[in-house]
């Protein structure tokens, strides 16, 4: 049975980080190689056994996987984990009443907190397929009652507003409104990875 | 005192920001950073209050909030904020950004940061919310008047 103390034992070199997540044929192939290997391991649920399973879900091993030693209800735990404190944030929102900011704010709705809920975990995945890092967001509402997600990193600023029916961003990188803003929709994977790959970058 | 009919550019305006609300937070380096939706009002009018009209003490303001952050009416009308554009994605408004007095029974420095035109529901998801960021970033940039309690 392979080895899995290393990856306590060598805290700065965290195994997720060195899947490779390229689309070469030679990424592919390590890829592979990497999948082979964690399906030989007899996973626990010790520190090692979720590094291992964020490496799976960032190289999307998640999706093929019933009958592997990754269970959905693992993936799940591994999910909740990291987002159960935003999660909790996100309904704790259904607590605040009308003019909960002082002035004229209507309560946050029910639909737009069951979508954000929905959403932040789509977007956890996305950011796991990237091989990127998740920095935990900023939680509030809009006076809409909107669910509100705010990221900062440097003088970037990601806000993301889901109401019962979309999600909606505005990206803020300086004072110029015109120039400096851009906004539009986060419903789609792709324009989601793209939100983030600008955050970092 | 009495209001005044306009608002001079020169004008110190103070905004309530309430502790729970996830509206700001505290850096490491010191800076407190502060959330866009601590601005955002569903009737698209921004209240405030003018601090020469109440003797430029924020604890009028504070009602029963944590923290007063303040901003220069001159700012705000320097704002440019973007047009409303019709479905082809031509221009058909351009808006300014003003402050006007708005006096209300128990408070006569009530005053209003609104667009000429004024914002109407179709411009929540753009030039309302691009607004509300801007004027974070002008508090921020900003000494608080009052301080907030760390959440």
């Amino acid at each position: 049975m392979p080895q899995v103390a290393n990856c306590k034992s060598h805290p700065q070199k965290m195994p997720e980080d060195r899947i490779p997540s390229g689309t070469s044929k030679s990424s592919d192939e390590l890829s592979q190689a990497v999948l082979r290997s964690i399906q030989g391991l007899h996973l626990g649920t010790g520190a090692a056994s979720k590094l291992l399973y964020r490496a799976a879900i960032r190289i999307g091993y998640y999706y093929d996987s019933p009958g592997g030693p990754f269970s959905v209800r693992n993936f799940g735990e591994i999910v909740r984990e990291d987002l159960l404190p935003t999660l909790n944030e996100i309904y704790n929102l259904l607590t605040w009443p009308d003019g909960w900011n002082g002035y004229n704010a209507y309560d946050p709705k029910y639909d737009a907190v069951q979508s954000a809920s929905q959403w932040i975990v789509m977007f956890y995945l996305d950011v796991m397929a990237l091989g990127m890092d998740w920095i935990r967001p900023n939680v509030t509402a809009s006076g809409d009652g909107e669910v509100v997600f705010e990221w900062r990193q440097g003088i970037k600023k990601l806000t993301i507003y889901i109401g019962n029916q979309s999600a909606e961003y505005v990206e803020d990188w300086g004072p110029d409104m015109i120039t400096e803003m851009e906004d539009g929709y986060a419903n789609s994977s792709s324009m989601r990875r793209s939100l983030w790959k600008w955050l970092m970058s | 005192m009495m209001p005044e009919n306009s608002v001079d550019n020169d004008e110190i305006l103070y905004r309530r920001i309430l502790a729970g609300r996830n509206h700001y937070k505290f850096r490491n380096d010191g800076i407190i950073e502060i959330s866009s939706q601590a601005f955002y009002d569903p009737k698209l009018r921004i209240s405030v209050d003018r601090a020469k009209l109440c003797n430029n003490n924020p604890r009028h303001t504070l009602g029963n909030g944590s923290g007063v952050v303040s901003l220069v009416t001159i700012d705000v009308r320097s704002v440019v904020d973007r047009e409303r554009k019709d479905h082809p994605g031509q221009v058909i408004e351009r808006f300014k950004i003003d402050v006007e007095p708005v006096p209300v029974p128990n408070n006569s420095a009530h005053a209003e940061i609104h667009a000429i035109p004024e914002f109407t529901d179709v411009d929540k998801k753009r030039a309302f919310k691009r607004l509300c960021q801007r004027l974070a970033r002008l508090a921020e940039a900003r000494k608080w008047e009052i301080l907030p309690t760390s959440e």
